[in-house]
């Protein structure tokens, strides 16, 4: 009987955490806390979280690490020769190294293998959004 | 590459984890991983922060990213593994509807030093006592199955039936009664003690689940005879009213029986419970005048579980046993065990630049210069080994050259001892090692003997002259004395390994 209890308060656990991607959110405030390395990280997490709070009630967009740049300069990685074009296989790769999940896996310029850099751009810009909205869906 | 890195980020320090909790038995068996709750927590907890991801590179190959020692040294200093392993563990037990509300709460309050003690130990060994002074002086709530029954809820009410009628109170009313006194908002904002509860390692258990989780649980522990006679006298302070049972031969029987009987059912629980809280457990003898045993108390409360990967420095004579120790621990913690004498030996089989340089000096039969060498300790505590499992120096080149660049670098030590000898104690020690035991000693092996002795002597005149120095390199260096058997030297390196004292 006992058995059966714990593996369920393990699980409701379990399944809480999923449902409202605690998991994210901490390798999000983790992630920006090692980055910046602020003198108090109680108040730059308190900070975080209330962006987080206003980007989920009021619509506005949700704190990260990663911006515009980011996306620009890998894309600059993974096209060295500036021909403005990468590969199906090249945009997943940069995008799942840059800790993207969800990536559309059928953007414009799929069927010539040829994704362009604004495509490219606009994807990762959606997935980034994605990835910072760690609070659960309503 | 370029400069646009910050990567997602994820550090490996599981390894902290588990090098934290290596030292309790790491959970075999189903029923002991049942109650342990907490391993679980902290295992999720740390499950996240897992191996670097990878960069791409221009070949579309990966290649595993290195996590820089900043990261690691910024982590140490203001002890975030363990802000967010308590939020992840509060999320994880209250789940509360709005998880970023709850966060923002935990954070602003800074509740992360708030009392949650739970008080152990045989009737009469003075918990009551001990309790009442902890929560007067810290303002936490003090617990107690009296107070429990007094309490005016619904749960409240059917304990004091059950006491009226002279039954026990069920374990899962016990349990449910203390969970929903302990998240109130008095236990939750300020702290709580609790005096002799959970009495069984079951309910122990079942508290755990139920989100009781203490940080800190003491165990009082006195001889039979000594127990025996504090009730005895408690009874005469108590029971001025209740004359007859001094004088009746039956009573006296029968509360004897009932003594005997609770310190039995004490004495049946306590390995179980002991076993419950291993992580968190002391043990303080009883038996010593109060204020003593609440001066230890308060030290222990004041001591936190710190998860940080381990960088300690051993300094000491020769002869005090810095490679036993060293060895001890990083078999214990598996960390690295890093001894300068075999540094230059690792360099010279070393692949890397570091390593070419060192044999070019070694080739020409010249000394290799100091700076070489201070690179070459650099080198190898960068490494990847080292980096992730955290290291124990000792050896160290008498100088205070080697201290302080060490000090100043990435790599600075967070724990440093000194290991106390007295010369005589060295010489002896020393003598002893070499000493042959084949009892037809020539002269020549003397004259060596002789010769080491000098050597030794020497060594010692310069690690006399450079303590001073040493000491003010690493103020908060722990001086242990080492001339005691080698396990008590091992056990209070471990003490102090563990521990992180905090003032606030």
């Amino acid at each position: 009987m006992d058995v059966k209890i714990t593996t369920e308060r393990e699980k409701e656990a379990a399944a809480y955490l999923e449902k409202h991607k605690i998991f994210d959110l901490m390798r999000n405030l983790t992630s920006m806390l090692f980055f910046y390395r602020p003198d108090d990280p109680k108040e730059f997490l308190i900070e975080k979280l209330e962006q987080l709070k206003q980007a989920r009630d009021q619509g506005q967009k949700a704190p990260s690490l990663l911006s515009h740049s980011n996306l620009d300069a890998a894309f600059g990685i993974v096209d060295p020769a500036n021909e403005r074009y990468v590969t199906f296989a090249q945009y997943k790769q940069a995008l799942i190294s840059l800790g993207m999940k969800d990536i559309n896996e059928c953007p414009d310029g799929v069927n010539d293998d040829k994704i362009t850099y604004d495509t490219f751009i606009t994807e990762g810009m959606l997935s980034l959004e994605k990835c910072s909205a760690t609070y659960k869906q309503p | 590459m370029l400069i646009f890195l910050p990567p997602r980020l994820w550090l490996l320090e599981s390894q902290l984890f588990s090098s934290e909790w290596t030292t309790a038995s790491v959970p075999q068996s189903r029923k002991e991983r049942e109650e342990d709750f907490l391993f679980f927590l902290a295992k999720e907890s740390a499950a996240f922060l897992l191996v670097p991801l990878e960069v791409p590179t221009m070949e579309d190959g990966v290649r595993p990213l290195r996590v820089p020692p900043q990261m690691s040294i910024y982590a140490d200093q203001h002890n975030v593994i363990h802000l967010v392993q308590t939020m992840v563990s509060g999320l994880a037990v209250d789940q509360p509807e709005d998880p970023i509300a709850y966060l923002l709460l935990l954070l602003q309050e800074s509740s992360v030093h708030v009392p949650r003690v739970v008080l152990l130990g045989p009737p009469a060994v003075g918990k009551t006592t001990l309790a009442r002074k902890l929560c007067a002086d810290l303002g936490a709530v003090h617990v107690t199955m009296e107070t429990l029954l007094d309490d005016q809820s619904q749960l409240g009410e059917r304990a004091r039936r059950c006491a009226l009628g002279r039954q026990e109170v069920p374990d899962d009313l016990l349990v449910d009664l203390i969970q929903e006194r302990l998240k109130r908002a008095d236990c939750f904002n300020t702290g709580w003690v609790l005096d002799g509860l959970p009495q069984t390692r079951l309910q122990a258990r079942n508290l755990q689940q139920g989100g009781v989780i203490p940080k800190h649980v003491v165990l009082l522990d006195a001889g039979e005879d000594v127990l025996l006679e504090r009730r005895r006298g408690r009874r005469l302070d108590t029971l001025t009213g209740d004359a007859y049972r001094e004088t009746s031969a039956r009573p006296r029987d029968d509360a004897a029986e009932g003594r005997a009987s609770d310190l039995q059912r004490h004495r049946c629980e306590v390995t179980g419970m002991s076993a419950a809280y291993r992580h968190v457990l002391k043990t303080v003898d009883g038996d010593q005048p109060p204020t003593d045993v609440y001066q230890q108390v308060v030290a222990f409360l004041r001591t936190r579980r710190c998860s940080r990967t381990p960088r300690v420095l051993l300094l000491g004579p020769p002869g005090s046993g810095k490679k036993h120790q060293a060895k001890m621990l990083s078999d214990k913690y598996k960390m690295v065990d890093v001894c300068c004498c075999d540094l230059l030996r690792w360099a010279e089989a070393d692949p890397s630049w570091i390593g070419e340089e060192v044999r070019t000096y070694l080739q020409h039969n010249r000394p290799v210069p100091n700076g070489v060498t201070l690179n070459v300790l650099q080198e190898r505590l960068n490494r990847a080994d080292c980096s992730q499992r955290g290291w124990i120096l000792h050896h160290l080149p008498c100088d205070l050259q080697h201290a302080k660049h060490l000090k100043r670098s990435l790599n600075a030590p967070n724990r440093v001892f000194f290991l106390e000898l007295t010369d005589a104690v060295c010489l002896h020690r020393t003598a002893a090692k070499r000493t042959p035991t084949d009892p037809g000693v020539d002269a020549a092996t003397v004259r060596e003997c002789d010769d080491n002795a000098r050597t030794v002597a020497h060594a010692l005149g310069v690690y006399r002259t450079h303590t001073a120095g040493l000491q003010g390199v690493f103020p908060d260096g722990v001086h242990v004395d080492a001339d005691q058997d080698p396990r008590y030297v091992f056990e209070a390196l471990d003490r102090q390994l563990t521990v992180q004292t905090h003032t606030h």
